[in-house]
């Protein structure tokens, strides 16, 4: 195992050398960026107070990005069949994701599921079988009015 | 997960046992003998005769593991025999492998099978290795071809993970692989809990076209290849896998029986049993033994994709007036864990997230087909939730009340429904294999009261 501090030294690193780190609180021009990186197809549907990015990969796989009227990502939520790299998706909320996931991840055995909860973001994930589904968002930027049932697995 | 390990504060609060409290005391009141009786319950068993097609299992202590003090709760472990391909002679047995039915592929630490020259999976690039997740952490290791003996039942020449619990020789983890583990890769029995895991969930492969075509954009990589002397992860680089050479699921690969299993566990009350021993099944309608019962529960997990993605390989929970898409059974989840959203929720323990009411409360969900299929197939469930303090007081090992709320979840969480091992106890629970006979258009679960 990575020693912590080898492995924050080893997250600069990825930073500074990832340009398409994209994705949660980023602007909306960032989902270009994510579309290359995953090979995807992009689709978009406008509504009055959001739109909503999809990126859909050929496997079936998709994320789809929550925009706000202020042209930042609010919303992200995943379903693959892979463990999505969740650097690019949670943007700027990814280093204090990581830190929590660490943390609860030192225990011993199978996990399925795991919730990060700090003052304004929120990330769920589950994993089961090959499927990874998931969401995040920032409480901070959630339109007036949104409901969370809109992203949320039930 | 993990029995949480209690604090001296919540050990005196448990066995006080009397006294009032004020608005922020809680006062949990264990019934039974008290301080000085045995802490250990009596074993429970289901009779078990081996046959052709059946495997003994068991929820006991297992390895210690090195992240608490107290032992494993309701992990489900059996042997299983890994043997050179076609060389009865040369086999090693493992003990204490976790019964999974909520991933795929055998998984076995690397040090357990080392007096076997098991040939690797190899591409022309070299041999594979896998990095395989979980929602957090995660398993690195090289990846082999072995026939594998469940009972008397065989996977010849299956592909499988050696799990890397060597820490100076081989190749460690790379980074990427890291990171996919969340910095937490299990490489010790104590970290896993078992000595490997047996995957035999409701799909055959452990990872979907990414893998086939090696294109792991926006994602962890999940199979290398490294060349053969190779000394450290730098050499590995990404591969794209042929479904044939996949860590597979080992049922699947039987020559005949592989259509899915059947767990039949021993029911488990009031605060448990030192150990449950049960049988697993290999097989649904292939033998007189494995014939679903017309009296059978069945639900089929939903497999639509693209338009329902949430029930994807799940089925429908509904509690307490709320609907749970992503729902499912599981032997790899140690409780049932659910969100309990109602006005009067049922109660957590004080320093985890284990419920644990006063008494136990007999509850009660529905379980339905995973899509909106017509006629739906709607089941009613009836589990009780135990006081977890109280459980995790005695050294037993399996408990049929145990449930709590996912890890970290506050009361806006989005609701969840994980039935784990609890649901098995005192059922034969049958669950089939997309794609193999009988489940062709997608897999399915059935259950029936022993």
């Amino acid at each position: 195992m990575t020693s912590p501090n080898r492995g924050a030294l080893a997250f600069l690193v990825l930073l500074t050398l990832n340009p398409a780190w994209a994705g949660l609180g980023d602007f909306e021009s960032s989902i270009q960026e994510e579309k290359v990186k995953m090979h995807a197809r992009h689709a978009v549907v406008v509504m009055p107070q959001y739109s909503v990015h999809e990126l859909q990969n050929s496997d079936g796989a998709h994320i789809q990005q929550y925009v706000g009227s202020d042209g930042r990502v609010f919303a992200v939520v995943w379903h693959t069949l892979y463990k999505p790299d969740l650097s690019s998706i949670l943007g700027g909320s990814y280093p204090a994701y990581a830190q929590s996931a660490r943390e609860s991840a030192r225990k011993a055995g199978i996990q399925r599921r795991f919730r990060h909860e700090s003052l304004d973001v929120v990330v769920q994930a589950t994993a089961h079988l090959n499927v990874f589904s998931g969401y995040a968002f920032r409480q901070s930027m959630l339109p007036a009015g949104f409901s969370l049932s809109t992203i949320a697995l039930e | 997960m993990l029995k949480h390990f209690l604090t001296g504060a919540a050990l005196l609060l448990a066995l006080s046992g009397c006294g009032g409290g004020g608005a922020d005391s809680t006062v949990t009141n264990i019934t039974g003998p008290g301080l000085n009786a045995s802490l250990a319950s009596a074993a429970v068993s289901v009779p078990f005769v081996q046959r052709s097609n059946n495997l003994s299992v068991a929820v006991e202590a297992g390895p210690s593991n090195g992240f608490s003090l107290t032992p494993n709760a309701n992990i489900l472990y059996a042997t299983v025999k890994v043997c050179v391909p076609g060389d009865p002679s040369q086999c090693q047995t493992i003990d204490h492998v976790q019964v999974d039915t909520g991933s795929v592929g055998l998984r076995v630490l690397a040090s357990k099978v080392t007096q076997l020259h098991l040939p690797a999976v190899a591409l022309p690039s070299g041999p594979v290795w896998e990095c395989y997740p979980f929602v957090i952490g995660g398993l690195w290791g090289s990846t082999a071809v072995a026939d594998v003996l469940l009972g008397a039942e065989s996977a010849r020449a299956l592909p499988i993970q050696l799990i890397q619990d060597d820490q100076g020789a081989a190749i460690q983890a790379p980074l990427d692989c890291a990171n996919a583990a969340n910095g937490q890769i299990l490489s010790s029995s104590s970290a896993m809990g078992s000595n490997g895991i047996l995957g035999i969930g409701s799909v055959t492969l452990d990872c979907g076209l990414m893998c086939l075509l090696g294109n792991y954009a926006g994602s962890y990589v999940q199979y290398y290849s490294c060349p053969k002397e190779a000394k450290s992860a730098a050499s590995c680089t990404p591969a794209a896998v042929p479904a044939n050479i996949q860590v597979y699921n080992p049922v699947a690969a039987f020559a005949s029986d592989n259509n899915g299993v059947i767990l039949t566990l021993p029911a488990v009350t009031g605060l448990g049993a030192s150990t449950a021993s049960g049988e697993l099944i290999f097989g649904i309608n292939t033998q007189t033994n494995n014939q679903l019962s017309a009296s059978a529960s069945r639900v089929r997990l939903g497999v639509d994709w693209h338009t329902n993605p949430d029930s994807y390989m799940n089925v429908t929970t509904r509690y307490k007036g709320q609907t749970i898409r992503n729902s499912y059974l599981d032997t790899g989840t140690n409780g049932l864990f659910f969100t309990d959203n109602s006005a009067t929720p049922t109660p957590r323990c004080s320093n985890s997230s284990w419920y644990c009411p006063t008494s136990t409360q007999r509850q009660t969900a529905t379980i339905a087909d995973g899509d909106n299929l017509l006629p739906q197939n709607t089941m009613e469930v009836q589990f009780n939730v135990g006081n977890a303090e109280a459980l995790f007081l005695t050294t037993n090992a399996a408990f049929g009340d145990l449930a709590g709320a996912p890890p970290s979840a506050s009361s806006t969480a989005a609701p969840s429904f994980s039935w784990g091992l609890p649901f098995f106890y005192g059922r034969r629970v049958y669950l089939s294999i997309w794609q193999q006979a009988g489940a062709v258009n997608g897999p399915w679960y059935a259950w029936s009261s022993l």
